[in-house]
């Protein structure tokens, strides 16, 4: 929302040979992907099957690409996280679904996992909250302007441990809450498993 | 679990001192429905109520977080079936379809014909035996409970029958990726589905006579916790609650899985969005369940094998699966029911994702639709709108 | 899929003329017929429906085939099978038996679907009561027995029992299993995981080397399979 102008003619610069690579739009898939594109010229889509189209997005742009992408995509399914721990990401798949097109895409986007924030999209679709209400908990991403973070599925005990991050240390949790007799270790008797 | 409005220091400090219910004001007061109340099965709702009337309603979900999710990262492919289909008790072959369904995309399988048929006849009494379990909880939320103890006496007929399929009664581990685990047992089984299928549509006139026809039915539900279309969209509803509002969209229509497409089927749509309106919608598709699952046996199970041939698959618990992700999703009898797989090309999931429809339902909507609500509607708008909390938690 | 194939869906969508109903004041009453029909509950004591064939229930296990290559063990969603090596008559069985925890297993039988020999298998048998001492619940961890035996002792008692009705378990690590029809298995525990267990027998060292011996061609196989599987373990495990 707050962009400034720079990042969008850097953008541009870049879409330019992206723009032109599409061949002509046959598919309805295509036809959508196309005319989203235009629109949004810094995101970068594609086709990937029948009823199936995928959008790239920068972190920063990511709320006005919704605000476009909500006129034809209705629903916001799912916000599924994704947590690239090598690469020090966070991969966040809105999956939107259009009734009356029939088509269902992921919005990818990535942000750091240092300290992770995302602006909310609340107000395009308010089911956003229970999608993001459950990021922040499982994952610690920060959704600004979503008033109800905080502990939701899991108890106040374990808000704010991230349990789907990959680098919790699930069983150091479930040994400080079941004790040390409560176990199964794996096959060559040497690590310990859940 | 709950956000309450109350600072956390605050309630952490009510907690121990063990006054959740305190009243706020002389006529309003907090009241905790569930997890024990039937109707709200394994949550709980913290009512503001004033007199009769909800104020507010704050869902509490969690009391059957299992991690599954976190679960499935740890154990391979085919070994996830037995913990994710736990994730929706009533329909448990519904998350073993979808998983199944994206591993299959991700893996690239032509699934055989002879599986894709069996899949979707077990999707379908999956479907019928959810629907009985639902008559079960709504007659008894509106007092109607000759009905439900109907419904629990014809779903026994389904378990039996899966259980001569499959070898288990309720979780049903079945659908693995790329086809099924076992074979249909013979004719004679066909023919008991067969016979079930009649039997069931001689009793849907019983049902009709006895709970969908009656007054007090109609009384209960006429009017209450109505939405419309545009509420319906931006909160992600669907199944029937959608169609109740006026939208055809069904998945086996609009994106069709297995063998929908060559299926001749109708989807009922209603206008008014109130519970009558759900509860109508989902008693014709029960209805076209049973054409359905009819049509399936006039098709016939098409020859061949019933589980894909990979050489990889000698190797089952180091199955590697290529890189990539999928997104699958079914029509269940609560909505669109999808799953969201990311694989890193090892021998387990590095994400699962599921997405069932009381996500919507349960938090957001059933907050809304409370709104202003009597008290002894909540159980009513509940069961219309088919809220199954594990979904919320998984 | 061959979803592509078809064009349209032949799906009709239809509104109220056909969806809605007319509420009644009567057609309640007609449910009462049904007090005159034959009820559909079963007198239990009197009655008894029996388990579909091919019902998952307890597992059985042929230690003759059994290869202890932990198939089982590696695709067990709640990690209930625990390979074991035993000694049966004073001589150490070449290869881990799997041992299944019945407070852990979710009775998918995954571990019989893998299994490479055909050596574990299930019964129909599915039920198993116990009261709440220690010595009784020794009866949820068991190494399966041969299916025959399981089979015979269905046809004897026709209930679909655990046929194993006391596990008793001596301070040797002996167990004696104590079967419905009266007969004993008994063996004994030496260690667990897929490497042998160091020292067999402390009390026979004479036969212990033998066995030492006859063991490791078992050891050197299971060896290159174990490493990988710490490796595939560990960033996931912590």
């Amino acid at each position: 929302m707050d962009m400034n102008e720079k990042p969008k003619v850097e953008e541009k610069v870049q879409e330019v040979p992206e723009v032109e690579a599409p061949k002509l739009p046959d598919t309805k898939e295509e036809k959508l992907v196309a005319e989203i594109l235009k629109k949004a010229p810094y995101a970068e889509g594609s086709v990937r099957r029948e009823r199936r189209v995928e959008f790239k997005v920068p972190a920063d742009r990511i709320k006005e690409f919704l605000e476009l992408a909500s006129e034809k995509f209705e629903m916001l399914i799912q916000i599924s996280v994704v947590d690239w721990l090598k690469e020090g990401e966070f991969e966040l798949v809105y999956q939107l679904w259009s009734v009356s097109e029939s088509v269902h895409a992921f919005v990818k986007t990535r942000i750091p996992r240092e300290n992770a924030k995302m602006p909310t999209v609340m107000d395009i679709w308010p089911v956003a909250e229970t999608y993001e209400r459950e990021a922040h908990e499982f994952f610690g991403i920060v959704f600004e302007g979503n008033p109800r973070l905080g502990p939701f599925i899991l108890e106040p005990r374990e808000y704010e441990k991230h349990p789907l991050r990959k680098d919790f240390n699930m069983i150091g949790y479930v040994k400080t809450i079941y004790g040390e007799d409560f176990d199964r270790y794996d096959e060559s008797k040497t690590n310990y498993v859940i | 679990m709950a956000n309450l409005e109350v600072p956390r220091e605050l309630r952490e400090e009510a907690k121990a001192h063990d006054m959740y219910l305190h009243p706020i004001d002389k006529d309003t007061y907090e009241l905790f429905f569930g997890p024990q109340h039937m109707a709200t099965e394994n949550f709980s709702i913290i009512l503001k109520m004033d007199g009769n009337r909800v104020e507010k309603a704050i869902v509490n979900p969690g009391f059957l977080h299992r991690g599954f999710e976190k679960l499935a990262e740890q154990r391979p492919y085919f070994t996830n079936i037995a913990l994710l289909l736990r994730i929706c008790v009533p329909e448990s072959d519904v998350p073993e379809n979808i998983y199944s369904m994206a591993v299959d995309e991700i893996v690239g399988w032509e699934v055989p014909e002879r599986a894709i048929w069996i899949r979707n006849v077990v999707l379908e009494m999956a479907r019928l035996s959810a629907w009985m379990f639902w008559i079960m909880g709504f007659g008894n939320e509106i007092g109607l409970y000759t009905a439900g103890q109907w419904a629990a006496a014809y779903r026994e007929r389904f378990m039996r029958l899966f259980e001569e399929l499959t070898g288990g009664r309720v979780y049903h581990i079945y659908t693995v990726p790329g086809g099924v685990r076992r074979d249909i047992p013979g004719d004679r089984w066909l023919r008991q589905l067969r016979d079930t299928v009649e039997y069931l549509k001689g009793k849907m006139r019983d049902f009709d006579d006895i709970l969908f026809d009656n007054y007090i039915m109609f009384e209960r539900t006429e009017g209450v916790g109505v939405m419309d279309k545009k509420f319906a969209l931006k909160h992600a509803v669907t199944g029937p609650n959608l169609r109740a509002v006026g939208v055809p969209y069904d998945v086996r229509k609009d994106d069709p899985y297995y063998l929908y497409p060559e299926l001749d089927f109708e989807v009922p749509v209603l206008k008014e969005g109130d519970s009558l309106a759900r509860v109508l919608v989902r008693r014709y598709e029960m209805e076209q369940d049973l054409y359905i699952l009819e049509q399936l046996l006039d098709m016939g199970p098409p020859s061949g094998p019933y589980m894909v041939k990979d050489p990889k698959l000698k190797n089952l618990p180091r199955f590697k699966v290529p890189a990539g992700d999928a997104y699958a999703h079914v029509e269940s009898t609560k909505g669109d029911f999808g799953a969201y797989v990311v694989s890193d090309g090892t021998h387990k999931p590095y994400r699962v994702h599921i997405r069932g429809p009381s996500q919507s339902h349960g938090v957001t909507v059933l907050e809304e639709l409370l709104k202003g609500a009597r008290l002894a509607d909540v159980p009513v708008i509940l069961k219309t709108l088919d809220n199954c909390p594990p979904d919320i938690d998984r | 899929m061959k979803m592509e194939s078809v064009e349209k869906p032949k799906v009709r969508i239809v509104g109220e003329e056909k969806v809605k109903l007319k509420k009644s004041f009567v057609k309640p009453w007609m449910g009462i017929k049904y007090l005159f029909k034959k009820p559909v509950t079963i007198k239990i004591p009197f009655e008894k429906i029996e388990p579909a064939p091919k019902y998952r229930g307890f597992h059985t296990l042929d230690w003759k085939k059994c290869i202890g290559c932990n198939f089982c063990g590696q695709i067990c969603p709640a990690r209930a099978i625990e390979m074991t090596w035993l000694e049966v008559d004073g001589k150490m069985e070449k290869r881990p038996h799997p041992k299944v925890d019945y407070g852990r297993c979710t009775f998918c039988q995954f571990c019989v679907d893998v299994c490479p020999t055909g050596a574990l298998g299930f019964t129909e048998n599915f039920y198993l009561t116990t009261g709440g001492l220690e010595e009784d619940l020794e009866l949820f961890n068991w190494v399966p027995i041969h299916p025959d035996k399981v089979r015979e002792m269905n046809e004897k008692f026709g209930d679909y029992r655990f046929p194993v009705v006391k596990i008793e378990k001596k301070a040797d690590g002996t167990y004696v299993y104590h079967l419905r029809d009266g007969d004993k298995i008994e063996f004994k525990i030496l260690g667990y995981g897929l490497r042998p267990p160091k020292k067999p027998a402390s009390a026979k060292p004479a036969t212990a080397q033998e066995k030492k011996e006859v063991s490791k061609p078992a050891e050197k196989k299971e060896e290159p399979r174990a490493e990988p599987e710490k490796a595939a373990e560990k960033p996931s495990g912590e």
